[in-house]
């Protein structure tokens, strides 16, 4: 079965799909990965700037993830899942990286990373966007199941970091995530 | 010695990245030791991917997708392995047992074409290209009109466009039916890099040829200019 409309050896039109994308680009063929930004920017942008708070840290992030996609476009194979989910989770763990980053170089506790990197004008933008994700997935957890849930996804925090952070017992932390990561399971399953 | 309980409980965690370092190595000596341990982390990446996909798009700022073509120029990316190209063996004269196997490979393809049926249904990219690759050394202009599946708009994407004076804008027209529809009139910015989002409707309907022009500002009725680049059907 073709997926070829219409073809010359110069203009052309045509169909086709995300792992042809991504073997135009091994190819060097800038369209293409203009053409997978077209597509999947505001999702990658959305996540960085979801984890980073902060537009130009937030633009960075997003290019570096393209970036090492150009770089590297076997990264993705159908066998590691979705290519949206995949692209995003790199983003994410990019976007903490960064965060990370951001932290140390400006000698800050961690405590006050939102203050470090959030820009001063945009509290009703991040309001919006914590409220858009909390509440279309997070609505039936306790307040401090959802806390810890978002301190380990979205700013990638671990078990003693969170422990540290809250203040709160490890073992304490540990329940809550665990806890509440599977009633969030349970509600996607009976969706 | 590795408990099995305690190695679950920490799987909700792990598939999200939230366990410390020592958590981390014990649970994926877990995964090997424990089957079922894979097939549970397996439900809770699911639910990783579904977190991902609830955070709300954003649209990123207008320069980006100009900085990132200029960035991924310095960088080419890896290539892939070129395929090895095998002699031809000289034609045979086709045995009786060779005639059953390519009987059988002949229904294996028919069977499998099912497969690709199903592929050709899969919501697919449609691109279409207004710059001539054969002229790509002369011509540096790149224009592409990209429909993803599912989204009601087109995005036409321009590449290394002349920067106008204020006088004058690009404009994009359809020539269809002996008639011409203007598309929309866009501008690019410092690096020639532009974008343009329409309808992708009257793409499904036939057409003959998609030009852009270089036109007053604001745009004009019909084009008054010789197309900058151009799809033309055959």
């Amino acid at each position: 079965m073709a997926f070829w409309i219409y073809d010359s050896a110069t203009n052309f039109l045509m169909m086709t799909d995300i792992p042809s994308l991504l073997q135009r680009m091994t190819h060097g063929d800038e369209a293409a990965l203009a053409a997978l930004f077209t597509e999947y920017g505001s999702k990658v942008y959305g996540m960085a700037y979801t984890v980073l708070k902060n537009t130009n840290l937030a633009q960075e992030v997003a290019q570096d993830t393209f970036m090492q996609l150009w770089k590297n476009p076997a990264a993705w194979d159908a066998s590691k899942g979705q290519f949206s989910s995949w692209l995003l989770t790199v983003t994410r763990y990019t976007a903490i990286d960064r965060l990370r980053r951001e932290v140390r170089r400006t000698g800050q506790d961690v405590e006050l990373r939102d203050e470090i990197v959030s820009d001063e004008n945009d509290d009703s933008l991040i309001r919006r966007l914590e409220s858009n994700y909390l509440m279309t997935l997070l609505p039936h957890l306790p307040e401090e199941q959802r806390r810890v849930i978002d301190l380990a996804y979205f700013q990638g925090m671990k078990h003693s970091e969170i422990a540290e952070f809250l203040p709160a017992p490890l073992g304490t932390v540990k329940t809550r995530l665990r806890l509440g990561l599977l009633k969030l399971k349970d509600m996607l399953n009976n969706q | 010695m590795l408990d099995y309980q305690h190695l679950r409980e920490l799987i909700p965690a792990y598939s999200i990245g939230a366990t410390d370092a020592e958590e981390t190595r014990l649970v994926e000596v877990g995964l090997v030791n424990f089957p079922e341990l894979a097939t549970e982390l397996r439900e809770f990446q699911y639910l990783s991917d579904a977190l991902a996909d609830s955070v709300p798009e954003m649209a990123p700022p207008p320069q980006m997708l100009g900085n990132l073509l200029a960035a991924a120029r310095e960088i080419r990316p890896v290539s892939a392995p070129a395929l090895k190209v095998l002699p031809r063996p000289a034609p045979r004269r086709m045995s009786l047992s060779w005639r059953a196997v390519a009987a059988g490979l002949a229904l294996f393809l028919v069977l499998t074409n099912a497969f690709w049926l199903y592929r050709a249904n899969q919501p697919v990219v449609r691109e279409i290209k207004l710059w001539d690759a054969a002229d790509a050394a002369t011509n540096p202009l790149r224009c592409q009109i990209v429909v993803f599946p599912n989204n009601p708009s087109a995005v036409m994407i321009a590449q290394n466009f002349p920067i106008l004076d204020g006088a004058t804008t690009y404009q994009m027209w359809m020539r269809k039916d002996g008639g011409i529809v203007s598309l929309g009139v866009f501008t690019v910015d410092g690096q020639g890099n532009g974008l343009l989002t329409f309808s992708s409707d009257i793409l499904n309907q036939p057409f003959n040829s998609i030009g852009v022009t270089i036109e007053p500002l604001g745009g004009s009725l019909e084009p008054t200019t010789p197309s900058v680049v151009r799809w033309t059907s055959i």
